[in-house]
């Protein structure tokens, strides 16, 4: 039950990203507080991700913020149900295209160009994503490093296994950190 | 899984999860659908439902159902209101021009002499109109001009009597009582069949909307002080009925359908109160 509320204020975090507001790390390090002791890897994952889009939406460029924007609603388009109606893309306004918000987007199963319109940018740049997952991946590892302590070489994408220590370091930081 | 391997994969997987279904046991009112599409909701109470909906299959179904069809009624909105632009104008202006133009070519196509058609028109107008002009006025002048002013006088009376009623009779329209109850009235035997007919519906936003058509379709309406927030509690005594309920307890007995069809479930199978029953009643403010 405490997992799916935790998901449940990750997802109005994932949200506001979606829309192209800022998120500070400060704000999402409550989410880590929470973290419990023995969270699924998926849960650590999801939470270090977030705390590394944070991390991008507060303190890189514009043109890497509008591509974080760009790639979280292409990836979120593929959650939930395909939208019913075939053409619900082209019933969308441009408001709603610029504005979109997670529930808009989910279930649109938009293609990168489309995401990249969506922001008001060139819909054929296809390296704007490559330069976004670089970025995304390196803070990610930083993240993970960061909040769990691992080496940076036993990093892997979905988290693995930690020692007890870590665990505990992890509550420490977890209440340093919180506000 | 290591961080050189697809990213792109790693990334689904953890929307995935985020938004994978959980089971909830309430799921939002239609209200804040509706609130909620219509930007209404506070940030916080925003969050929430969106939380909700993006983890829950059946409410999201419904959002996106609700969704399309209002972007639906926005782009037949904006359709409608589209004004012609100023190039649309200009070649409807051309074409209307063409069509008097062409007109006035066959007029002339008819006339004998086509070099002095024009003139020819107008003379003949202006004759015309002169005969017309004395057509009228010389009978009234010297004519039998008693007898014109007679009937014309008669006319007028005719017409500021027609005039008198037809203002008797707006005065009438808008002077009818708000209970007032017309000779359509639905019998119990309509409501029943209408409290059957919505039983199977499991969407109370459509069930309220079919009913609602039904009572305005026989002439039902609802008096702006009748209030559906605050409900209050009534039990049936021996030998009520609804109409004596609502003339008691409403003060107004013509509102008797509408405590039927919310007490519907409590009433007996002939539709009729049941007494020792609890009932609900809505607020009324006179």
């Amino acid at each position: 039950m405490i997992r799916e509320l935790l998901r449940e204020d990750r997802l109005s975090f994932w949200d506001r990203l979606i829309q192209g507001e800022r998120v500070k790390q400060s704000e999402v390090a409550s989410i880590v507080t929470k973290l419990a002791h023995a969270a699924p890897p998926e849960e650590r994952t999801s939470c270090i991700l977030l705390l590394a889009a944070a991390r991008i939406s507060e303190e890189e460029s514009k043109t890497m913020q509008r591509n974080l924007v760009a790639a979280l609603r292409y990836w979120f388009s593929y959650a939930g149900t395909k939208s019913s109606s075939a053409d619900c893309k082209n019933l969308l306004t441009e408001s709603k295209w610029r504005d979109m918000d997670l529930l808009t987007c989910m279930g649109l199963y938009l293609s990168w160009s489309e995401a990249m319109c969506s922001v008001g940018a060139s819909g054929d740049d296809y390296t704007a994503l490559k330069r976004l997952k670089d970025t995304l991946r390196n803070k990610y590892s930083k993240e993970w490093q960061r909040t769990l302590v691992l080496p940076h070489h036993q990093i892997s994408l979905t988290g693995g296994e930690i020692n007890d220590a870590q665990r505990r370091f992890q509550c420490i930081y977890a209440r340093c950190c919180s506000p | 899984m290591t961080h050189k391997e697809d990213f792109n994969a790693f990334m689904l997987d953890a929307v995935a999860h985020e938004t994978a279904p959980i089971e909830y046991e309430h799921h939002p009112p239609l209200d804040v659908f509706f609130n909620s599409l219509a930007e209404e909701l506070a940030p916080n109470a925003q969050s929430e439902f969106t939380a909700h909906v993006a983890t829950c299959p059946q409410c999201q179904a419904r959002w996106q159902s609700l969704n399309e069809a209002l972007q639906s009624e926005r782009e037949a909105l904006s359709s409608k209101e589209q004004v012609p632009d100023f190039a649309e104008v200009a070649r409807q202006r051309s074409e209307k021009a063409s069509w008097t133009r062409r007109a006035h070519d066959a007029t002339m196509a008819l006339l004998p002499k086509r070099e002095f058609g024009s003139i020819w028109v107008t003379a003949m107008a202006s004759v015309t109109a002169v005969i017309i002009a004395l057509a009228v006025t010389v009978p009234a002048l010297w004519g039998p001009g008693a007898a014109v002013y007679e009937s014309l006088a008669a006319l007028t009376n005719e017409v500021e009597t027609l005039q008198g009623q037809v203002g008797k009779l707006a005065q009438e329209v808008t002077t009818i009582p708000a209970n007032f109850a017309p000779s359509s009235a639905p019998s119990m035997e309509d409501l029943l069949k209408l409290v059957n007919s919505v039983q199977g519906i499991s969407d109370p936003w459509q069930r309220s909307l079919i009913i609602a058509s039904s009572l305005s379709s026989h002439g039902v309406r609802i008096p702006e002080g009748v209030g559906w927030d605050n409900l209050s509690s009534y039990t049936v005594q021996p030998g009520d009925t609804w109409e004596r309920i609502s003339d008691h307890e409403l003060s107004d007995s013509s509102l008797w359908p509408l405590l039927f069809l919310l007490n519907a479930e409590r009433s007996l199978p002939d539709g009729t109160p049941s007494p020792g029953e609890k009932i609900l009643l809505p607020s009324v403010t006179r």
